[in-house]
């Protein structure tokens, strides 16, 4: 009995251990192939020669990988695991398959308040100049995510009223931002747009240290609840019949993906569908055992954006598309495809 | 023994769902709850499921001597909610794995996944294992919950209508199989039930609720009469004994045509 237990959990779960690796391994080459590619192509020895032996390579090329394309590259993967994650999360909580941090007014919101700080200089906070916009952005985007959760809470998470007031609160922030443009000059709505578009230009080694230290810090405490958020997908009743106790894993786990869409927005603008798209491509890869689950969102969300960032880099030769216009070209087809291949519905 | 004494409940402040409810339920047999609609039977379950907080007493005593903490009252307790989602992409064996959430850790261990397999080979469904629940039929899905609720190995087993929308077939095998579990494993089963015909088939007890309270407790020919129909359900009916198994025909609502109506 114990060995015919365990061939058939194997059997279960030894398909879903091969697509983690695969995405994995994926999600590496795309990386490679994102610093790889540029104005001035590099080969993958001269990326490792530059990366673990600088001394070794010109100068050119050591500035080219460690100041230019490695911060770059390495924020699409993080803010794209982080993306992925906070969708993944705010699905399985909230009970809503369009759930994410775009559709829920989040990303309209962190743009309004980058916009306040580019067109009318306003700070929430006193911070340094290189981080009023970041800052502004990371405010707005949680004080979305609060209301939404009272909204919820308010609404006892029903799925057609939290859908309804994240509509509602996007159109809010993007006629406030739209008002901000209307008033701005030329230079500032250029910053806006810009900023609106999502890009990772503005990448700096810190602001990827700040990024990637959230999203390290928040996976271990998501995946400490894998299974109680896994049973949060059998309903409220479930649930807590199983020992979870549901209104407070909701509250732990809207914070930390509060915190960790607001790192990723604030520091590259507003990047859709990812969030939206990642954790869908994820449950029709491995279902929603959350150990599963959560590692294969944030690959997904990641190996989207970096195949996004490779992408706006070759559409048009010599020029770099902002990567927010990018990623549903790459997605989008891929996800519609997944669609109509699965058995078994998602929700 | 479960022990539910003077117990109440109101959702904030309404009127009370539940007035004044008493009863004992015993290891190996099914008490069944009855009553119209609103009468409060999964109001009632919930609060046995450790679900609502009621006042009054729920007490569960292992060897009917020693009383087991009230606090600790929900991990001997599987309850199986009227409405279960199914729409978790996960299949029958990762959810029947859920039911042993209180043991599983990142890395699950051959207890948790022998004990899955058993529940699964018990109920007939092991070659359902690695189906998703969204690919099941109603019955299948209704076999997968009870198999959840089981692998626990609860002393009690809480039931609210698990057969809705299920056939006649699917809803005699899954009471056949409530039946044949509890007299084995000794479990205290509360089942809540509007067929009154397979409720007078399968319960060794009644408790019939009317408005919040017990209107009649005890075995189903002396809760099964025409008077208490008439009187709680207002309905008109015949009551037959055939060797044994009542058999209950509605025939008429006594309430006035036009009062209906005006509903």
């Amino acid at each position: 009995m114990n060995h015919r237990a365990e061939n058939l959990y194997h059997q279960i779960t030894g398909r879903k251990y091969t697509i983690v690796f695969s995405m994995g391994i994926a999600a590496v080459l795309i990386l490679l192939a994102d610093i790889a590619i540029g104005p001035a192509w590099l080969s993958i020895d001269e990326i490792f020669l530059a990366v673990f032996s600088p001394d070794s390579v010109d100068p050119t090329t050591s500035t080219i990988v460690w100041k230019l394309r490695l911060p770059i590259a390495l924020m699409a993967i993080v803010v794209g695991a982080s993306l992925a994650i906070a969708g993944a999360e705010m699905q399985t909580i909230l009970g809503n398959p369009l759930a994410s941090p775009y559709t829920l007014g989040v990303s309209a919101s962190a743009g309004f308040g980058a916009a306040l700080a580019l067109v009318a200089g306003v700070s929430v906070f006193p911070s340094g100049k290189n981080y009023i916009v970041p800052i502004n952005a990371f405010f707005f985007a949680m004080l979305t995510c609060l209301l939404m959760y009272s909204v919820a809470k308010k609404a006892k998470f029903s799925s057609e009223t939290m859908v309804l007031a994240g509509i509602a609160i996007l159109f809010l922030f993007q006629s406030l931002t739209a008002l901000l443009q209307y008033i701005a000059s030329e230079q500032q709505l250029q910053a806006v747009i810009f900023w609106l578009f999502g890009n990772l230009f503005r990448t700096t080694w810190q602001k990827l240290g700040i990024s990637s230290a959230i999203l390290l810090l928040t996976i271990p405490l998501l995946a400490k609840d894998a299974w109680k958020l896994t049973t949060l997908r059998l309903g409220d009743e479930k649930a807590e019949s199983l020992g979870v106790n549901v209104e407070r894993l909701r509250l732990k786990t809207f914070v930390l993906v509060s915190i960790l869409t607001g790192a990723a927005v604030c520091f590259v603008g507003t990047i859709g569908f990812i969030g939206l798209a990642g954790p869908h491509i994820a449950r029709m890869l491995v279902g929603e055992d959350q150990r599963f689950f959560l590692p294969v969102s944030a690959l997904t969300g990641a190996i989207l954006l970096s195949s996004a960032s490779v992408l706006s880099k070759l559409i048009v030769p010599g020029i770099i598309l902002p990567i927010g216009i990018i990623t549903s070209f790459i997605g989008v087809p891929f996800f519609i495809s997944l669609m109509f291949k699965k058995r078994g519905g998602y929700w | 023994m479960l022990q539910v004494e003077r117990l109440k409940f109101a959702y904030d402040s309404s009127e009370p769902i539940l007035r004044n409810i008493h009863f004992n339920a015993v290891p190996g047999e099914i008490t069944g709850i009855i009553g119209p609609n609103g009468s409060g039977k999964s109001t009632l379950m919930k609060c046995i499921a450790g679900l609502l907080k009621p006042e009054g007493t729920i007490r569960l005593s292992k060897d009917n001597t020693s009383p087991a903490k009230k606090k600790r009252l929900g991990q001997w307790v599987s309850y199986l909610p009227q409405e279960n989602s199914f729409r978790a992409v996960l299949t029958v064996f990762e959810t029947v794995l859920l039911g042993r959430m209180q043991s599983l850790s990142w890395r699950v261990g051959k207890e948790d996944l022998t004990a899955v397999l058993k529940m699964l080979e018990t109920l007939g469904i092991e070659m359902l294992a690695s189906r998703f629940l969204g690919e099941l039929s109603g019955g299948q899905r209704q076999m997968v919950w009870m198999a959840q609720a089981l692998v626990r190995q609860p002393m009690v087993l809480l039931f609210d209508e698990p057969l809705n929308s299920l056939d006649i077939r699917y809803a005699l095998e899954i009471l056949d199989m409530v039946k044949e579990i509890t007299a084995l494993k000794k479990i205290i089963t509360v089942i809540v039930l509007h067929d009154l015909n397979l409720v007078g088939k399968y319960a060794d007890k009644i408790i019939l609720l009317r408005d919040g309270d017990v209107y009649s407790s005890g075995t189903p020919k002396t809760v099964l009469t025409m008077e208490t129909i008439r009187s709680v359900y207002g309905v008109n009916c015949k009551v037959a004994n055939n060797d044994g198994v009542l058999q209950i025909t509605p025939l008429c609502s006594i309430r006035p045509k036009f009062e209906r109506t005006a509903h």
